[in-house]
């Protein structure tokens, strides 16, 4: 049984798990996410066997992919969702890649060329986050000799960057069009994709002014989860619901004070990303310490801690035609660009949600968050007086870190918290 | 002559490559350093000051460093970061990055926040070279003529411009001559000694560099280089290569290091602006429209994401030296050269070419390593 086939189970395992026996403490939204989850396996595996529609990567485009008629891969939450890649690893040495570049970015060529995930039919390469999520793509394209087209990103936001890269995503409409049978660019089915993540979009501000609450209404787990825009998925409809049913459950909560745990002592930021293979958030539950959010790549666009999206007219004093908003989503990762504007979103993102202290995890790999990591560290320090955890360690790769050493790293952080609110 | 000949390659090593920078600065002229070889210099040439490509320290520990920067991201980037957390490079007025890769921008990242040098620029470079592309870089380009313009507190103007394009073009031919005298079976120069030769030509203000390289001409012209073995010839591609003992330890496993593909050498010089559209008359949009052209078509990165182009360059390169096999040298956590691997050896392979692939540190280091992996390599390609 190939991964995707197996995904598809697993997803229906934890669907049948909630219908059968439904734990109160969690959120009754997973269960629609869960059902979202397996139908993108199956619409993608009906695609990757019939050969229509055509699959296109669809991580950094979700919109556009759409709007040309394709159907989505989302490489690198595939990559994401493969908990543990021990096997993936000795694929890509055997191939001549890197097997120390951050793990989602890499695993997904494993992934691809292992049999267990289908590659797409057409590339959309793009410097979106980081240079390896433009390259790993790139690297697929050239490995199983498919059509792609290169989304060049610019290091700093405004009009003339906006342009730029506009005129970009319309050349790729053409190229694609040209190059690859059964696409065909729909400008409606754009919009319509756009209108559905504006919607999910409102919620997810709406759930990030609810998070700021003490004590905080969503868990560490939860917060962790990074943001599935509905175009992703292939009913983008029940994707909005399941925004507006987690919303909806999140206010509540916030509404009736609940907290998810009995007695929050500390709230940490975790940033960038974390260890797949365990669940780092029991211990911290268990120690009192709440995580309000994951603060990643596109966090404080999506949720609308700065700019937003779609349709946000401040940040260009203007409406935006439906390509620029495609570049200035694609412009607009914190990751992506000069590290200033990672560090602050990262500083902002902690004071505005009263942290305690950042659990900054050092992805193996990962040049965008690791070059500036000791920036971080000093300016919360002197900005915000509170302190920072460097967690060195690999998402997918318990070797190099296993979870008794995370453990210990957190504890002892935990701890200094503590003790530094005087609550020790 | 060999002695001035023998001087002009170590110009580049770590005891002397701020010589020229230091005595520059006698002057009361100020010195920019150049984090990448996509930035165009004429522009810092044109303003008077010097141009002065960053090469980090030669040590093996980057102890320093590592405060800053994991030891598992860009080796290039943690020993100049070295270089200048340890005062080597308190001497300049400026640094001047590009979004090469990420890497770079966070190494220039740190750089400002340190707050060691007095002026920091980046500069956007596209990793398409498409119309669309040459337009926006063209626009980079002004930027930072503007902002060199601020530190120097003068316009530059079009004369100055031109004048530089000429210099860099001098140089270029010059060093394209050199190039030429290795297709000859027995060169006049080594690997070893052209790399010391391109990466010196990196640190010196560019008049000086074309005077002595001028004046040594004839003389490299009618010499033959002393090699162990002339053949196998091999080319060599990496990026940030400038301590040229990495391509001696490559000569001394037998063979000829008879081209290369790295930004301190051939694909630095390789590329000409196109003369024929500039004159001293040009306008300041359109020579600087030239010169985002001439480096952004220079022969490629694998930053670039026009790999089959530059498979096509290297087997190009391949026929016109006679060249029997590849030995690439990626320089560890390069990922973009990394990713680029896999394709890289089997285009060349369909090619009919051979090649082979050794991770490098920066400084140098795991040399009997990298002397069994290339003797062995010689032997398939003389088995052939």
């Amino acid at each position: 049984m190939t991964w995707i086939e197996e995904e598809i189970r697993r997803n229906q395992r934890r669907i049948d798990r909630i219908l059968e026996n439904p734990d109160p403490t969690k959120l009754k939204a997973n269960k629609i996410l869960y059902e979202l989850e397996r139908d993108l396996r199956i619409a993608q595996l009906e695609s990757w066997r019939s050969g229509k529609p055509p699959l296109a990567n669809s991580d950094h485009l979700p919109q556009l992919v759409r709007g040309l008629g394709c159907t989505g891969l989302d490489l690198f939450g595939a990559a994401d969702r493969t908990v543990l890649a021990t096997d993936y690893f000795d694929i890509l040495r055997a191939n001549s890649f890197p097997d120390d570049a951050c793990d989602r970015t890499v695993v997904i060529i494993a992934l691809c060329i292992s049999g267990n995930f289908p590659p797409p039919n057409f590339v959309l390469s793009t410097s979106f986050a980081c240079p390896m999520e433009c390259i790993s793509p790139k690297a697929i394209a050239e490995y199983f000799k498919v059509p792609i087209f290169h989304i060049d990103t610019t290091l700093e936001t405004g009009e003339e960057a906006l342009k730029y890269v506009a005129d970009q995503v319309g050349e790729l409409i053409e190229f694609a069009q040209a190059k690859v049978p059964g696409i065909r660019y729909d400008e409606e089915k754009l919009l319509e994709a756009m209108e559905m993540d504006r919607l999910a979009h409102d919620c997810a501000k709406e759930i990030h002014q609810l998070r700021k609450q003490v004590p905080c209404p969503l868990s560490g787990q939860d917060a962790f989860r990074l943001p599935r825009p509905p175009s992703i998925y292939p009913d983008a409809g029940k994707a909005v619901e399941y925004w507006r049913v987690y919303t909806e459950e999140v206010k509540e909560r916030a509404e009736k004070g609940y907290g998810v745990l009995a007695d929050e002592k500390l709230r940490f930021l975790w940033v960038v990303t974390g260890p797949f293979y365990f669940n780092p958030f029991d211990l911290l539950a268990k120690r009192g310490v709440a995580v309000p959010a994951l603060q990643f790549g596109v966090m404080s666009r999506w949720y609308g801690a700065e700019y937003g999206f779609i349709g946000d007219k401040t940040e260009y004093g203007r409406e935006l035609t439906p390509l620029e908003e495609q570049a200035r989503f694609l412009n607009g990762n914190t990751w992506a660009g000069l590290g200033s504007r990672w560090v602050d979103s990262t500083l902002n993102m902690a004071k505005d949600l009263k942290c305690d202290g950042i659990v900054y995890f050092l992805q193996l790999g990962c040049s965008a968050s690791g070059g500036v990591a000791r920036i971080v560290v000093e300016r919360a320090e002197k900005e915000l007086g509170i302190p920072t955890l460097l967690l060195e360690g690999r998402q997918l790769d318990p070797s190099y870190k296993s979870q008794k050493e995370c453990e210990a790293e957190l504890d002892a952080f935990i701890n200094l918290c503590l003790n530094r609110k005087g609550a020790g | 002559m060999e002695n001035e000949l023998r001087n002009l390659c170590s110009l580049g090593n770590e005891a002397n490559r701020a010589n020229f920078a230091k005595r520059w600065k006698e002057d009361d002229k100020k010195v920019v350093g150049i984090l990448c070889s996509y930035v165009p210099e004429e522009i810092i040439h044109a303003s008077g000051m010097l141009p002065w490509r960053i090469f980090g320290t030669w040590r093996a520990s980057t102890p320093l460093a590592e405060e800053w920067r994991r030891p598992h991201m860009c080796l290039y980037c943690n020993h100049v970061l070295e270089s200048l957390l340890s005062g080597e490079l308190d001497f300049l007025d400026a640094v001047i990055a590009t979004d090469w890769d990420q890497e770079l921008v966070r190494l220039w990242d740190v750089w400002k926040y340190i707050d060691k040098t007095p002026y920091t620029f980046i500069i956007d470079v596209p990793i398409v070279n498409s119309e669309n592309a040459i337009r926006y870089f063209a626009k980079q380009v002004e930027l930072l003529c503007q902002s060199v313009e601020k530190m120097v507190r003068h316009r530059v103007s079009e004369e100055a411009l031109y004048h530089s394009i000429t210099v860099y073009e001098r140089t270029r031919s010059l060093i394209r001559h050199l190039y030429e005298l290795r297709k000859a079976e027995i060169p006049s120069l080594s690997g070893t000694e052209l790399l010391g030769i391109t990466t010196s030509a990196l640190l010196m203000p560019k008049e000086e560099f074309n005077r002595q390289l001028e004046a040594l001409l004839p003389y490299i012209e009618q010499r033959k280089a002393k090699l162990n073995k002339n053949s196998p010839r091999l080319l060599v591609s990496s990026d940030r290569l400038d301590n040229p003992e990495y391509l001696k330890v490559v000569e001394e496993s037998g063979c000829l290091v008879a081209m290369d593909d790295m930004d301190t050498g051939s694909r630095h010089f390789w590329c000409h602006v196109d003369t024929a559209n500039i004159s001293p008359r040009s306008t300041r949009e359109e020579l600087i429209t030239c010169l985002a052209r001439r480096y952004l078509m220079q022969p490629a990165s694998p930053r670039m994401m026009d790999w089959q182009e530059q498979i096509w360059q290297v087997a190009e390169w391949v026929r016109e030296f006679n060249i029997q096999g590849v030995v690439e040298l990626p320089q560890g956590y390069s990922r973009y050269r990394e990713f680029r691997t896999h394709f890289f050896k089997h285009s060349l392979e369909a090619e009919g070419i051979r090649m082979m692939s050794f991770r490098r540190e920066y400084h140098l280091a795991h040399t009997a390593q990298l002397k069994t992996r290339v003797g062995a390599f010689i032997e398939i390609l003389e088995a052939r």
